[in-house]
């Protein structure tokens, strides 16, 4: 017996949960068995972290561009639908304030802390209900909140609803110290108005009743009351405020030594700044300063960073530069001729993109500061004038372009460098992130990354070779092998897919056919195939067909959901929690189940049957023939063979022999 | 063997043994009747005489081949390599092919079962729930897609 705990701790035998059961892992298995399980077990996720660069758009491909979009979007053509995609991306990121920030509305209020309340909980004073849960007898007036009666707190009291009683003890803990502080605080305040009413008023602060107003268990009340009855006997006979005369004074014989201590550390600063209580040298009696006058600094800033090193320092400026003053110039544009108004409009979308690649060269900016004579001059640089003038401050360039009719204004091809290597600056990089199990990450990486995705610009997929003139024929040489199928990117899954080519017959759907026979209109449907048919059926689809699968019906959702834990995985939704002290902290707020988005896995590729590039090349509208027929004269015949040839030796003149003679 | 409606066909051992059901009920059937006479009818409540008709191409000629292998549960079943000649067999309208499922997997056939799921799921794949939708005409609640809140930032 003494022994069977440690061999619980031992046996292979032993059942034990799984080693990723914390991160939503459900199964438990024999311990012998947890090595083969966490190869595929679905709480083992891993992001993909690949990279690839993308340059925007230059003129010599502009016409492709245009001819491009004028056609109709194929999720065959991957290159393009890759490029639309990752222009998407980074169109969303591209906030018009950070890179043009003359640009951001005046009129604009500060953007709130709360940012994110879509995923933040607000919790209430130490982690109590909100206050839009406080009945509305008890809303605020005034800005201060009204008292509960004792038969309110009782009935709250008696209600269960949203009060978490475990953790009860923990704010009594915080609360108490809250208490206190608050208390202090509000003595000047309440004791000023204590002096306009005249009676009595008890006046609590808002952190405090929201707590009360959870429902605070009785056996706390009294306690409460009596604190707030020593607080308000306090106030209302002595003013213990700082600017208040004789508050030190008052302040010795209503607390201890403690108390006055760390009233002192509290309020000293404003205790000497109304006079309270001199500084500790007063200045006529200082040894060191008493016998000094008081001078402005001054500083020369002669050393200014320079710029050009690094687009980053840049960025970050002169840290003394919001500090000191500084003079606006602008510059003359009267030689122009013609009025600001009146100055052509920039392409939004080409000086965004360029804007931003310049921003990490070496930083935009609308005005140069320049130190003369110690004080700053700001030279306005580039501005640019665009249609609509200002922008909100969460406005990105998506917004804008909207409304406006798509163009391709990134290249199509793509250059894949990892972060090892030293990648050009002037482009864009785009990351993969997707999530997927570790058994099914290799086959990820190895099926769109390596074999399809870098292979765009020329192998898997070949392009027209007059492509810069804007010929828009494109070929996929390979395929997945037996099966007829297509490579195709859907715009929808934001991945690569293999579609399967389907016979025309099996697309007609409802049709009246001899083979149905009696009763067949009834069973005419995929809904009516038995569930264990229906499930064994969506054992052969792949994860990315599973995950589109499961959103036709709740049917069809709760089949897929069976394959879950054998195909799928499991990823926690992390939720910020802020408390009325201050802190923060991050929960689990639930377990997500999904399917990843990697399509059967291929081995190897085959050639796909299309016709040679040279047949193309025959009807190509851009290859444009051109017959010479007038004989053309060749380079060796363009001069008369009587004139000598001119060599290296026959340049050099005939020199007299001899020595010099003057 | 006799179909739903009531048609009657002449079955041969070696050509259906294809059929788990066919074998074991015609062994059966045999060994109750100790072989005497032909006169009796096996039902197939399940199974209409043109599909019967449509199935019976299938087994003569699969009649020859393996059994097939029992896979790993836990991997992505289905057959990258569908001959020819099943694909053509297979080029039914949607409605047949379910009919068909439905007699493959009452009368046990195993190479047409997965041959007709693996056409199935090729008519699913890739496809949006739109489009999966629109092909099969399901006509049910489509399931809205939503957004999962993301607590991260992901930048471009």
């Amino acid at each position: 017996m003494c022994k069977e705990a440690e061999h619980q701790l031992l046996c292979p035998l032993e059942q034990v949960p799984c080693l990723n059961s914390e991160y939503g892992c459900p199964l438990s298995m024999s311990r012998h068995k947890l090595a083969k399980h966490l190869q595929v077990c679905p709480a083992s996720v891993v992001c993909c972290s690949m990279e690839w660069n993308r340059w925007p758009n230059v003129d010599s491909e502009t016409t492709l561009h245009e001819n491009i979009m004028k056609e109709t979007p194929s999720e065959e053509c991957l290159d393009t639908a890759l490029a639309l995609q990752d222009q998407k991306v980074l169109f969303r990121s591209l906030k018009m304030v950070e890179l043009f920030p003359e640009t951001r509305e005046a009129t604009e209020e500060e953007p709130t802390m709360n940012g994110e309340t879509g995923v933040e909980e607000m919790g209430g004073a130490v982690g109590g209900v909100d206050i839009s849960l406080v009945p509305h007898g008890l809303s605020a007036t005034n800005g201060e909140m009204a008292e509960l009666s004792q038969e309110e707190r009782e009935v709250l009291a008696k209600t269960k609803e949203g009060m978490d009683l475990a953790k009860f003890g923990q704010w009594e803990n915080i609360f108490s110290k809250e208490h206190a502080a608050s208390a202090l605080t509000n003595s000047s305040a309440s004791c000023e108005s204590k002096n306009k009413n005249g009676p009595e008023k008890k006046q609590i602060s808002s952190g405090n009743n929201m707590v009360e107003g959870e429902g605070a268990p009785k056996k706390k009340e009294p306690q409460e009351n009596q604190k707030q009855q020593d607080v308000h006997t306090a106030m209302e006979t002595t003013g213990l405020a700082p600017w208040q005369d004789g508050v030190l004074e008052r302040l010795k014989t209503a607390v201890d030594a403690k108390d006055y201590n760390m009233y002192l550390v509290h309020n000293g600063r404003m205790l000497i700044h109304f006079g309270q209580m001199p500084a500790c040298t007063p200045k006529e009696r200082d040894f060191v300063y008493g016998k000094l006058e008081a001078q402005e600094v001054k500083t020369v800033y002669t050393f200014k960073v320079p710029v050009s090193y690094c687009g980053k320092r840049a960025r970050l400026g002169d840290a003394m530069l919001s500090c000191k003053p500084s003079e606006h110039k602008a510059v003359d544009t009267s030689d122009l001729g013609i009025t600001v108004e009146d100055l052509p409009k920039s392409d939004l979308i080409k000086t965004t993109l360029q804007c931003a690649l310049e921003r990490e060269l070496k930083g935009h900016v609308i005005s140069e500061s320049r130190s003369i004579d110690g004080l700053f001059m700001d030279f306005a640089t580039q501005t640019y004038n665009f249609e609509p003038e200002q922008f909100s401050s969460g406005t990105v360039l998506a917004d804008l372009t909207a409304a406006t009719p798509g163009g391709l204004h990134v290249e199509l091809h793509s250059e894949c460098v990892t972060r090892r290597h030293n990648k050009s600056s002037s482009a864009f990089t785009f990351t993969c992130n997707k999530f997927f199990r570790r058994d099914e990450f290799p086959l990820h990486f190895k099926n769109v990354h390596t074999d399809i995705q870098s292979c765009l610009n020329g192998w898997f997929q070949h392009r027209c070779p007059l492509a810069y003139l804007g010929c828009t024929f494109v070929q996929n040489h390979f395929r997945p092998p037996g099966q007829k199928a297509k490579v195709i990117y859907s715009q929808e899954l934001k991945t690569f897919a293999i579609k399967p080519e389907v016979a025309p017959e099996l697309s007609e759907g409802r049709k009246n056919n001899h083979l149905l026979g009696h009763g067949g209109k009834s069973q005419n449907s995929l809904t009516s195939l038995p569930l264990e048919i229906l499930q064994y059926i969506a054992g052969f689809l792949d994860s990315v067909s599973l995950a589109q699968l499961s959103q036709v019906s709740v049917l069809m959702r709760n089949i897929c959901a069976t394959l879950l834990q054998e195909r799928g995985m499991v990823l926690l939704q992390w939720k910020k929690k802020r408390y009325s002290h201050g802190g923060t902290s991050w929960r689990v707020h639930r377990e997500i189940w999904q399917f990843s988005s990697l399509f059967s896995k291929i081995k190897s590729w085959e050639f796909n049957e299309v016709t040679s590039m040279s047949e193309h090349l025959k009807s190509c509208p851009f290859n444009i023939v051109e017959h010479k027929t007038d004989p053309i004269l060749l380079t060796s015949m363009c001069q008369p063979r009587e004139q000598a040839r001119e060599s290296l030796v026959s340049t050099f003149r005939v020199r007299p022999r001899g020595r010099y003679v003057s | 063997m006799q179909s739903s409606d009531a048609e009657i066909f002449e079955v041969d051992m070696e050509t259906d043994k294809q059929s788990v059901i066919n074998k074991t009920m015609l062994e059966d059937f045999e060994w109750m009747m100790n072989g005497e006479g032909d006169d009796d009818l096996v039902p197939l409540p399940n199974v209409n005489a043109a599909i019967f008709k449509k199935v019976r191409p299938w087994c003569t000629h699969h009649k020859d081949d393996p059994p097939p292998p029992q896979g790993d549960e836990n991997k992505e079943r289905g057959t990258d390599h569908t001959p020819v000649w099943d694909q053509e067999f297979l080029k039914v309208d949607q409605g047949a092919l379910f009919k068909l499922i439905l007699a493959a997997d009452y009368l046990d056939f195993k190479s047409l079962l997965d041959v007709t799921y693996n056409t199935l799921a090729n008519m699913i794949k890739g496809k949006t729930p739109e489009e999966t939708d629109k092909s099969f005409n399901i006509k049910m609640t489509l399931w809205k897609r939503k957004k999962p809140k993301c607590t991260k930032r992901t930048v471009a």
